[in-house]
């Protein structure tokens, strides 16, 4: 019964689908199955003990006998070599019999295993190709992940953007025969060679060959040697990488290990399928991206040129945008005065050191117009000249230094394209853009933008050009036009600053100052509608015939209206503002007209400052009947007037009214010495920028009326304070002037001479004046300057000598010069009030 | 005394025991150091003060009032006492009141009064 039973297990063992052994703690078999012997192809007797192990994977020998050497159950995956000699995965699994032997099973798992193991490569390309948007980098990890799991060698090749096949992946298990593979095949193959992928892309269609001789994917020149391509037969598959139209490229697979089955080709398919897919991704989203930037820099570009007239700017500005979305280096050259040459304007390129040495070097040397480089080219023949591979390798264009043309040579472009900047069928100059570094080239579809930033450029260049000399024949006319020199006033001072607009350009703000009857003075400032040449010469018609018509001294209002009279007798007609004051300076009254002017501001001597408000008038050149009105302003001994154009006080998007309580506060906050007015209204209302609208300021002082004037300079020492003193008693005496009063005023000027002697200089021998002018009310100023510079209080003397100036006089001020200091004082002509004071001080 | 440019003059003398200095000319920068030094030298310890007689001065200013000052401060560490004689309608008088010496210092109309004001204090 029992033998019985052991026939029908071994019966029963022998009819399974698995191989079933048993197996010792020593890895020794001591029985197997009918089953494994044919799996095998041999008795099980040629199998017991260690032979069996012969069929193992060597890989796996060691896995093998772990398990067995323990009494753990085990369940594992091996490869044992089958009686065909192929390598099958088996699912081996085993649980201890006793402590001395283990029974196992094995089943050949290889076709499921293979089925799930293609899925997970799948899955691990698919994450590969998801990676990046760099197809040389995602197909180089795509073959590395297929070089060992299912191939030797692993090769993808795709058409670049100009449609050349170039190979992104090379990849062999081998690392020397990778290299080797590398440098003896060049990266671009030729589609209609020999090589299985190029054969794959011109058919479309996959070639697989279980086995080959020839062609590889990398063959055929030269073959390989022996050491790289062993005797044995090896197995391709090549599949193309198919996109909805065309073939982008092709995938191969080597395998010299083993030959492949339909089912590699199917896997092959799949991955190229995806590979495929991915590197039109790439492409679509590099494309849209180069579009968008290429958009955008159009846009900027035209942005950007509207802002300025500086062609330099333009020029520099429009290379510095091109790179790096359209070039790796660009320049602008255009010709010269002569129109003999072309000079550099502008240069950028991506790497800082290569423009550097540019600009050391050849940036200066003219571009001859007769060479024979690009730039030149399309000078000469205002085309276009696009040169798609330009890489000094290539023979005939080897490198010609002597040419100075060939100086964009010195930055190594691969690939260039050079674009005469034409505006209405004249030649400029030349945008010349190339690719260095980056691989890319140009190629005719290019051509458009690179047309249309060379038309937007020329046009904004030929429209600077035009503006930037119409603005200098209208400077120097307007230059020409306004007086050279002011006139002296005595009593009065006069001031004057233009500011030609730098925004716009030139305008027509003018004005002057006409000796009158009468020891008067016509003052004038205006404003003509319009800039440019043409403003400028209105101007200039206005000034010379407001000169004629205030010449007899007429009041203002008249001459304005017979100004507007003239204006249109000219026509054309022409609107201009204008304000015209006469001066009596013997009074201290000016009559004012304005026609729409903005307001005089005026600025007593207690510094607070108010807008004269005239009556309202049209501008002149409105209306030939336009009604003018004349308003008397008296104007106090120290007192200041000033007449300027909307430019000082305009601001774009800002009500007038807010620009004219600016002047009023720049006004009242006014310290400065009456020499600098100007210049503080324009500091403060405008800084240091350009103003967009020219700015004319005239500003006028009334001192008072003069008696007489005293000037003395001498050296600055202490032994000339005396006789400076004596002159200026003499002075006063002279003029009628009191022992009292004259005491009071060589004290305090004294004072102020002893602060320059004494703190004005170091060691150096410097000087210090004084000036004296007595007005007709019989007020008395003097100033003291030294070109020095010293602070009040600096000592305690120094402090007790400005507190006796203040005493002694009505008015001081200590004023900080460009170069020195000056005091400048004051007294009043002595009332009663002020004998007053000084009764009380005896 | 006088200094090289002939600007001042310094004449000392005597009213019984009081020292008399009296200042003839102009005092300004150029010269009221050698002013100073000279009438701080012209005053005896025993004496009770001095005065100084500023009736033909012709000009001072800061730079005088400062040395008049430091006068009245080295008399008064020696517990001697300044007085000024100048007359009341003078751009001098105008100047040391303005600086307030006239705080510090008595000023006399005449030096017979500055002398008797000093007599009296012994």
């Amino acid at each position: 019964m029992s033998s019985q039973a052991e026939v029908d297990a071994a019966t029963v063992a022998d009819g399974a689908p698995a191989l079933l052994g048993v197996i010792d703690r020593a890895a020794r078999l001591g029985w197997c199955n009918r089953t494994w012997a044919e799996f095998a192809g041999r008795d099980c007797v040629q199998l017991l003990g260690d032979r069996w192990l012969a069929d193992v994977h060597a890989d796996d020998l060691e896995l093998v006998r772990l398990v067995l050497g323990h009494t753990e159950p085990f369940d594992i995956d091996i490869r044992m070599r089958r009686h065909d000699g192929r390598e099958r995965w088996m699912a081996m699994r085993g649980s201890a019999h006793n402590d001395h032997v283990t029974i196992i099973s094995a089943v050949d798992v290889s076709a499921s295993r293979k089925a799930q193991h293609a899925l997970q490569l799948l899955a691990a390309v698919g994450d590969e190709l998801n990676a990046s948007l760099a197809t040389d980098e995602i197909l180089d990890g795509v073959a590395r992940l297929l070089v060992s799991d299912l191939a030797d060698l692993c090769t993808i090749a795709v058409r670049d953007d100009q449609g050349r096949l170039t190979r992104l992946a090379i990849v062999d298990t081998d690392k020397r025969i990778e290299a080797e593979l590398r440098a003896r095949n060049h990266d671009v193959i030729e589609t209609d060679g020999p090589s299985a992928i190029a054969e794959v892309v011109r058919t479309g269609a996959l070639l697989y060959r279980p086995i080959v001789d020839a062609p590889g994917p990398d063959e055929p020149s030269p073959p390989l040697p022996e050491a790289i391509a062993p005797a044995a037969t090896r197995s391709l598959i090549c599949a193309p990488l198919r996109t909805r139209d065309e073939v982008i490229g092709a995938l191969a697979l080597v395998s010299w290990s083993r030959r492949y089955t339909p089912d590699d080709v199917e896997l092959a398919h799949e991955i190229a399928q995806r590979c495929a897919s991915a590197v039109e991704n790439a492409s679509l989203y590099r494309r849209s991206e180069d579009a968008r930037a290429r958009l955008s820099l159009v846009a900027t570009v035209g942005e950007r040129l509207a802002t300025t007239f500086d062609v330099d700017a333009m020029a520099d500005m429009l290379v510095r945008r091109i790179v790096p979305v359209f070039a790796d280096v660009a320049s602008v050259a255009l010709y010269d005065d002569d129109g003999d040459n072309l000079r550099r304007r502008a240069i950028c390129h991506v790497d800082p050191v290569a423009e550097a040495e540019f600009r050391a070097g050849p940036y200066d040397t003219p571009i001859a117009i007769n060479g024979a480089n690009p730039p030149a080219r399309a000078a000469r023949t205002g085309r276009p000249v696009l040169i798609e591979d330009h890489s000094p390798r290539e023979p005939g264009r080897g490198r010609r230094a002597a040419d100075p043309g060939e100086a964009m040579r010195m930055l190594a472009p691969t690939s260039v394209l050079a674009m005469p900047l034409m505006s209405r069928g004249r030649t400029l100059g030349v945008l010349t853009v190339g690719f260095v570094s980056s691989g890319r080239r140009y190629s005719v579809a290019d051509l458009p933008l690179g047309n249309d930033l060379a038309r937007r450029v020329a046009t904004a260049i030929e429209r600077a050009t035009a503006f930037t000399e119409e603005r200098r024949i209208a400077e120097a006319m307007q230059h020409s036009m306004l007086p050279d020199a002011m006139p002296d006033i005595p009593g009065v001072g006069l001031c004057v600053r233009y500011l030609p607009g730098g925004k716009v350009d030139v305008g027509g703000d003018w004005y002057d100052v006409v000796p009158l009857p009468g020891a008067r003075y016509g003052i004038v400032i205006g404003d003509v509608a319009g800039h440019g040449v043409r403003a400028a010469t209105v101007m200039g018609q206005l000034r010379h015939a407001l000169r004629a018509f205030a010449a007899d001294g007429a009041e203002p209002a008249g001459v304005v209206a017979r100004l507007n009279r003239f204006v249109f007798e000219q026509g054309p007609l022409d609107m201009a503002t204008l304000c015209y004051g006469v001066l009596d300076p013997t009074r201290g009254r000016i009559d004012l007209s304005t026609a729409a002017h903005v307001p005089p501001l005026l600025i007593r001597p207690d510094h607070s400052a108010e807008l004269i408000e005239l009556p309202p008038a049209p501008p002149i050149g409105a209306d030939p009947l336009s009604r003018y009105t004349t308003t008397s302003v008296q104007l106090e001994p120290g007192a200041v007037l000033l007449l300027y154009t909307d430019g000082l006080v305009e601001r774009r998007g800002e009500p007038l009214d807010v620009g004219l309580a600016r002047i009023v506060e720049a006004g009242s906050r006014s310290t400065a010495p009456f020499d600098e007015t100007c210049e503080h209204f324009v500091d403060v209302l405008i800084g240091e920028t350009r103003p967009a609208d020219d700015v004319a300021v005239l500003a006028l002082r009334f001192a008072g009326v003069s008696r007489g004037h005293l000037r003395v300079r001498r050296p600055a020492r202490a032994a000339e304070l005396s006789p400076v003193r004596r002159i200026t008693a003499a002075w006063l005496e002279s003029a009628g002037f009191g022992a009292e009063e004259i005491g009071s005023i060589a004290v305090a000027m004294t004072e102020a001479a002893t602060n320059a002697v004494e703190h004005a200089y170091g060691p150096a021998e410097g000087w210090f004046e004084v000036e004296g002018e007595i007005h007709e009310d019989g007020s008395v100023a003097i100033t003291v300057r030294d070109a020095g510079r010293w602070r009040p209080k600096a000592r305690g003397g120094g402090g007790r000598g400005l507190a006796l100036i203040a005493r002694l006089m009505d008015e001081f001020e200590v004023r900080r010069l460009q170069m020195g200091t000056e005091i400048w004082m004051r007294r009043a002509p002595r009332g009663k009030e002020h004998r007053h004071d000084i009764e009380v001080s005896g | 005394m006088s200094d090289v440019s002939g600007l001042v003059e310094v004449i000392d003398r005597h009213e019984g025991s009081v020292p008399v200095c009296e200042i003839r000319g102009e005092l300004d920068a150029s010269n009221v150091d050698h002013v100073l030094d000279h009438v701080v030298g012209s005053v005896a310890n025993e004496a009770p003060g001095m005065v100084l007689d500023l009736g033909l001065t012709s000009y001072l200013d800061s730079a005088g009032v400062r040395i008049l000052f430091e006068l009245a401060r080295r008399l008064r560490s020696r517990r001697q006492e300044l007085r000024i004689a100048v007359p009341d309608d003078g751009i001098v008088r105008r100047v040391l009141v303005l600086t307030a010496l006239a705080d510090v210092v008595p000023l006399d109309d005449d030096v017979a009064r500055s002398v008797r004001a000093l007599q009296t204090r012994t």
